[in-house]
């Protein structure tokens, strides 16, 4: 698996962002490259979720970044309701980019501490809709800090370090909603909350999704959170895409065995889950000189010598459902779940 | 790890025909305060708990909750000018070490008491060569002279996993991944053979798939050392299969106490109820509705009067707000818990249901927003 390909992108009128082969290489001196994504396709309809999932240094957070074209991608084509937006530049860039906002995992750190939150809430407005008066604005900002659960009376005069990581997020949310924007990149919004916080913060994005009709790419590496929150989801590995497909899909019947290594792997908080699933050997190997072939084949407990030779091709498996991978586990005949267990209670692990 | 085996964890009564009388650990009504420009802030607030050889105990609280500063205090890792002794006794195998000075704690850090922490990278010295930091141990505590200290430092790092050792001596720790880095700290907290080991948040720097062997690492170290080990962790997965015992902490305090299928099979606290409702399972359909917990936690320097929790508790009563519960002895062995309106028993069904009717619990919080609560 973890191969290249565009068998799953979809042709729908209603794609909203839509992304073809995207690379992106750092240089790190020597002649050599760090190669971070390497031809990732992806594509995502108006109002849906894609989950993006993987582990640290996959690549996921650079994929959503090479998106937002900081860094610029090395290669492919990145395209928002049309436009091209490798191409673009300057000005055009800065407008386009309006339609597109980020969250980070630190809240706190990607908010200005020396500024109030009305006026970083506010600021895109004040760039971008010169024809908004002062009162408009307040409205606004005060309509879209009530949205995220905050009282705008008194936040709004506040500081960052008056708020807590999880509040701080909200205030993150409001900002980044204040210009309407199509897609809104999610990029480990959660994983620095504590779990109490962080279902008050998946709660909040699916709200926010509803009410301002949201198309999202939520990328992080909690296997439980983003089925949670997402209706696709993309498995990624070193630069590469493993699995698309729905999430409950790929959750009940996992084709790349990367994925099924992964579900294994999550502790259950369940004490009658016994986990018999070998763990995944070793470590990931170094994007530098990513192995031959398919990525994953040097952790990969069946891999053969034809994934060393040739890269596999993303290729349908199921209904809407996409695997890179010579040698699949069947989908639904997949001997994962012990016994009687069916369904979504089955324990994929074992 | 079978949990059905604890009816003597709770209790430091000496028991017949057992060779250890006294358990390895014992903690008893322990208070770490720290005096601070706002107030004092009591991050530790009568906490007990025992942990015998071979068993391991699961700590389990948000950010905040005291449970770092728990198992610091446990370590006499704390600085000493910072907190305010409040009384307690931490005792190790029968021996305070409370007022244990640094110098006399250094011959129980190593071949005693241990400890593993979360972040690998700032638990290294990023300038000493692996080998070093494992054997300066060793060279410490045993008689080993350097060159037996570092074949020990050898068999370690390849006991943890660590494909060529004998290679590895010679590095620094950024020329390892996180998760070999990981290895390397849990080989050095073995290095002298503890009895006790504390682990703090251990994988939650970490990858899935590498949580899942370094947590099987630590179970099979404790397994053949037959050591005692606390496991503190704000994640209720990774404690579910690997403990014997959990402690639910909250704002300084464990709020609940038990076996560990207890705890997942019939707790009876609001908070353990509430933290696991709010975890997204893997087992559900995606866009399942989450049961967020409203609010926060309270600050450790200006706590509310009565129940800690009260504020963000479905079944609060007016009592819960003007008083604190004590713990309370669970039906089954070894439970206890601080609650006077326990999930699960008639008393904290009809508060429940006494808060739904009034549409708000006895702190005011509306209880639509308990349930949906995005908010």
């Amino acid at each position: 698996m973890a191969g290249s390909g565009t068998a799953h992108l979809r042709d729908r009128d209603d794609i909203v962002l839509s992304v073809e082969d995207l690379v992106v290489e750092f240089s790190v001196g020597g002649g050599q490259k760090v190669h971070a994504v390497s031809g990732v396709s992806f594509d995502i309809a108006e109002g849906e979720t894609l989950g993006l999932v993987g582990e640290s240094g996959c690549g996921k957070s650079t994929t959503g970044r090479a998106l937002m074209q900081v860094p610029r991608p090395t290669g492919g084509s990145v395209r928002l309701r049309g436009t091209e937006l490798t191409g673009l530049k300057g000005e055009a860039l800065r407008q386009t980019r309006t339609q597109l906002q980020m969250i980070f995992q630190d809240p706190i750190s990607s908010l200005n501490p020396r500024r109030k939150i009305r006026d970083i809430v506010s600021e895109g407005l004040s760039i971008w809709r010169r024809d908004v008066d002062a009162d408009e604005s307040r409205q606004r900002v005060d309509e879209l800090l009530s949205a995220v659960g905050l009282d705008a009376a008194t936040a709004g005069d506040r500081r960052a370090h008056q708020f807590s990581g999880g509040q701080c997020q909200r205030i993150c949310i409001a900002r980044s909603l204040v210009l309407d924007p199509d897609v809104l990149i999610c990029d480990e919004p959660v994983s620095a909350l504590d779990v109490s916080v962080q279902a008050q913060i998946l709660n909040l994005l699916e709200d926010m999704k509803a009410r301002y009709g949201l198309t999202m790419l939520f990328i992080a590496h909690d296997l439980a959170v983003v089925k949670n929150i997402s209706d696709r989801v993309a498995v990624m590995y070193l630069g590469k895409i493993c699995e698309v497909g729905p999430a409950d899909t790929i959750y009940a019947h996992p084709s790349h065995p990367y994925t099924k290594a992964l579900l294994a792997a999550v502790p259950r908080p369940d004490p009658g889950a016994i986990n018999t699933s070998v763990p995944l050997e070793g470590d990931v190997p170094s994007p530098v000189d990513p192995p031959s072939g398919c990525r994953f084949r040097t952790r990969c407990p069946q891999a053969q010598q034809r994934c060393a030779d040739e890269e596999p091709v993303v290729r349908e498996i199921g209904s809407d459902h996409y695997v890179a991978c010579h040698f699949p586990i069947d989908a639904p005949a997949a001997p994962v779940l012990a016994g009687a267990l069916g369904g979504s209670e089955a324990d994929l692990a074992s | 790890m079978n949990p059905a085996t604890s009816a003597t964890e709770n209790t430091a009564r000496p028991v017949a025909g057992l060779g250890h009388a006294e358990p390895l650990l014992a903690v008893r009504n322990l208070h770490t305060f720290f005096d601070t420009p706002r107030g004092i802030v009591r991050a530790v607030d009568d906490v007990s708990f025992s942990v015998d050889r071979g068993r391991t105990i699961g700590i389990v609280g948000e950010s905040g909750s005291g449970k770092t500063v728990l198992s610091r205090s446990v370590l006499n890792l704390l600085p000493k000018k910072a907190t305010i002794p409040a009384g307690g006794e931490i005792l190790f195998e029968g021996r305070d070490l409370r007022p244990l000075s640094s110098k006399q704690m250094r011959s129980y850090w190593g071949p005693q008491l241990a400890m593993v922490f979360q972040d690998p990278m700032t638990s290294l010295n990023a300038v000493v060569k692996i080998g070093r930091q494992i054997t300066e141990g060793l060279r410490e505590h045993t008689d080993l002279n350097r060159r037996a200290a570092e074949q020990e430092a050898v068999a370690l790092l390849r006991s943890v996993g660590i494909p060529a050792p004998e290679r590895r001596l010679g590095e620094y720790p950024h020329q390892l991944s996180g998760g070999m880095r990981q290895r390397v700290t849990i080989a050095i907290a073995m290095a002298c053979g503890p009895k006790l080991l504390i682990a703090d948040e251990p994988t939650t720097a970490l990858d899935v798939t590498v949580q899942a062997q370094i947590l099987d690492l630590l179970a099979r170290q404790q397994r053949e050392r037959s050591m005692g080990m606390v496991l503190v962790t704000h994640d209720l997965g990774v404690v579910a299969n690997r403990t014997d015992e959990i402690a639910v902490m909250y704002a300084g305090q464990f709020v609940e106490k038990a076996p560990t299928p207890i705890i997942f099979g019939s707790m009876r606290h609001p908070y353990t109820e509430a933290l696991m409702r709010s975890i997204p399972r893997i087992e559900n359909p995606s866009h399942t509705r989450l049961d967020a917990i409203p609010g926060r936690p309270p600050d450790l320097a200006d706590l509310p009067r009565g129940c800690r929790f009260a504020p963000r508790c479905r079944n609060a009563q007016q009592r819960c707000l003007e008083e604190n519960p004590p713990l309370f002895p669970g039906e089954q062995p070894g439970h206890e818990f601080r609650c006077f309106f326990p999930v699960g028993t008639p008393a904290g069904d009809e508060a429940r249901e006494r808060n739904v009717r009034d549409g708000r619990t006895a702190a005011g919080i509306d209880m639509d927003t308990l349930t949906k609560a995005s908010a």
